[in-house]
């Protein structure tokens, strides 16, 4: 089993480059369990036609102690097993604390072993704030933490605090940094400014996705883009970085 | 006492709460020769031992509170914590450390497994990270430490060895002082099994390592069955829950080991009843198999009646709004004297069992020696009349 966190700054792609990762690795032959951990609950919409699933907070919160494994998950496109944190209201209770709860849920149920996956992949919501956000690489759940980034300087820094956070939790047995996915923006001198940013964190670019109006235009369809437009530039890439996670992954 | 919650839509006007996970973590380890450590805001460690370990009331052992501080919190400066425990243990030489904590880490999600890691790290000394949350029972949190510990240091190269069983699930907060342990041990002993590990009383660290030698695990209690459950996972050794109150159940407890031993599949040695006359309120399979002993009895033959179990539950407590309802549809209620002074009535007959895990020390020398082929059920439930 190869276990992924996907993380970086809010809004830059990461929920798009999960999904399409997750339809990369189902088109593999991969058995593949996509978990959003965010409070919007919606990193795995367009794996079911744009419905809103129920998250794994909200079933909880309903049924307790009686919640089923297969209360808290849905098998949505190419068999792809999509699961949500879900999360507070914004502006109240505890986000962290939410995702870590999702996860002992999860745990408790023994998803893993009983859904048997062999690609898990956490998207995780933006920077890594606090003890919950931290959840997704400590040990027992990813190997490995991707950044996703464009040549944008904040979204440079908040990969940089990010790799920092990583870094600093290695000794504690936490995963380790696969590398860094440049989503591009067309900013000037993008991937000169990411290969910098690689350097400083001792990294290497492990995927370079163009800006593509497919997504946008397949998402407008409620579909993930590697279904609607299988031949475009960004699903082809994207099949590239998923071999190269493959290879440089940690199988488990 | 405890700190159990309760169900946000319920309050418990009458009645007390059972002890919490963190004191079942304590009362667990206590005899293996290790350091506890709470991670928890409070000075006062009392809290979690005093009143339910009953053996720190007057003894020595090795149970810290971390003493978290609102900024320290905030701020998930871990440092703290691993300083105070480096410097303690330094001090000390304790075998092994555990970590647990109460709510505050469970709120911020503090990093148990990674914390220990560096501990271990830094001192050289085994750290088993036990995730209590302090809103459960102990129940959950003795099972929890139990089944890290075994992780830890049980020996996985042993075979098991016929007719060789482990006890798990034992602590002073279900079966008070020795008394109830060395009656267990001699009532199995006495059937012919030989008792290789009682986890965690009246028992070494040594011996325990070698828990993968039992052809059969016995739950004595809930607190032994996530234990249970892992060694079945790890080495395929079958379960049987039970608890050998009186002549029969120690009869029915002999039979499913046996049948386990012989077919590898895991048991239970009473029957589930949900409805019954003579209600047992109490830890689930102490309460199971008491009503198991009861209803075989002649008194409870003779008069067409039978018993039913009411237990806590490890996550809400035990709901006041059933506990009352079950309650009032009994003939006959045996129970922890502190839920007399709620529920007696004239109609219901109440009879007293005493349990730490509920009235601490209060009742204690109250306790009968109920873990045992000699206890005589049937003379227990006469009292009743």
């Amino acid at each position: 089993m190869y276990r992924f966190a996907v993380y970086g700054k809010g809004g830059i792609g990461k929920s798009t480059t999960c999904t399409a990762l997750s339809c990369a690795f189902a088109e593999m032959g991969y058995r593949v369990m996509q978990i959003g951990c965010d409070p919007k609950a919606d990193s795995t919409l367009y794996l079911h036609e744009g419905k809103r699933i129920p998250s794994i907070l909200e079933t909880l919160k309903k049924k307790r102690s009686t919640a089923e494994l297969d209360d808290l998950i849905v098998t949505g496109y190419r068999g792809i097993v999509c699961a949500e944190s879900g999360g507070p209201t914004p502006g109240l209770g505890c986000a962290g604390r939410g995702i870590a709860a999702a996860f002992e849920a999860l745990e408790e149920r023994e998803a893993f072993e009983i859904l048997k996956p062999d690609i898990v992949i956490y998207d995780v919501l933006g920077d890594v704030v606090c003890g919950g956000f931290a959840m997704p690489i400590r040990e027992g759940y990813a190997d490995q933490v991707y950044i996703v980034t464009s040549g944008e300087n904040m979204a440079i820094y908040a990969a940089a605090n990010i790799a920092v956070a990583v870094e600093n939790f290695r000794e504690r047995g936490y995963a380790s940094l696969g590398g860094v996915i440049l989503n591009r923006r067309n900013v000037p001198d993008e991937r000169k400014k990411v290969e910098v940013l690689c350097e400083d964190i001792h990294t290497q670019i492990a995927a370079d996705l163009p800006r593509d109006n497919h997504i946008a235009e397949a998402e407008s369809q409620l579909r993930p883009v590697m279904e609607m437009y299988p031949d475009c530039e960004y699903a082809v890439q994207v099949r590239k970085l998923a071999e190269y996670m493959i290879e440089n992954g940690v199988n488990r | 006492m405890g700190v159990q919650s309760m169900r946000d839509w319920h309050t418990h006007v009458y009645t007390s709460t059972y002890t919490a996970d963190v004191s079942g973590v304590c009362s667990a380890m206590y005899e293996l020769g290790g350091m506890t450590v709470l991670h928890d805001p409070s000075g006062c460690n009392s809290t979690y031992t005093t009143h339910d370990e009953p053996r720190w009331y007057d003894s020595k052992s090795l149970m810290f509170v971390s003493g978290l501080d609102e900024l320290t919190a905030v701020y998930g400066d871990d440092s703290v914590l691993i300083n105070d425990v480096k410097k303690a243990a330094e001090d000390l030489k304790p075998r092994f450390i555990t970590l647990c904590g109460a709510s505050i880490p469970h709120i911020i999600a503090f990093d148990y497994r990674g914390t220990a890691r560096l501990i271990e790290k830094e001192t050289g000394i085994p750290v088993l990270p036990v995730a209590t949350d302090g809103l459960k029972s102990y129940v959950s949190g003795v099972d929890l430490a139990l089944r890290e510990w075994i992780r830890r240091f049980a020996d996985e190269t042993e075979e098991p060895v016929k007719n060789c069983i482990n006890l798990l699930g034992v602590t002073p907060i279900d079966f008070s002082g020795p008394a109830n342990v060395k009656a267990m041990k001699k009532t199995f002993e006495d059937l012919g099994f030989t008792v290789n590990g009682c986890f965690a009383m009246e028992d070494s660290f040594e011996n325990l390592t070698h828990a993968y030698r039992a052809s059969v695990n016995v739950a004595v209690s809930s607190a032994g069955l996530k234990t249970a459950r892992y060694m079945k996972a790890r080495k395929n050794i079958p379960y049987v829950v039970g608890l050998p109150v009186g002549k029969y159940m120690a009869g029915r407890m002999a039979d499913a080991i046996l049948q386990a031993q012989e077919d590898g599949r895991n048991r239970t040695a009473f029957d589930e009843r949900t409805e019954g006359d003579i209600l047992v309120i109490g830890e689930e399979v102490y309460a199971k198999s008491m009503a198991e002993a009861v209803s075989r009895t002649g008194f409870a033959a003779g008069r067409g009646l039978a018993a039913a179990a009411l237990w806590p539950d490890t996550d809400e407590g035990l709901d006041e709004d059933d506990l009352y309802d079950r309650v009032n549809r009994s003939q006959i209620v045996i129970c922890d004297p502190l839920f007399f002074n709620v529920f007696a009535d004239e109609k219901t007959k109440m009879i007293e069992l005493p349990h730490e895990g509920y009235s601490g020390r209060i009742f204690r020398d109250r306790i009968p020696v109920f873990a045992s082929g000699e206890f005589d059920a049937e003379a227990f439930i006469e009292r009743g009349k």
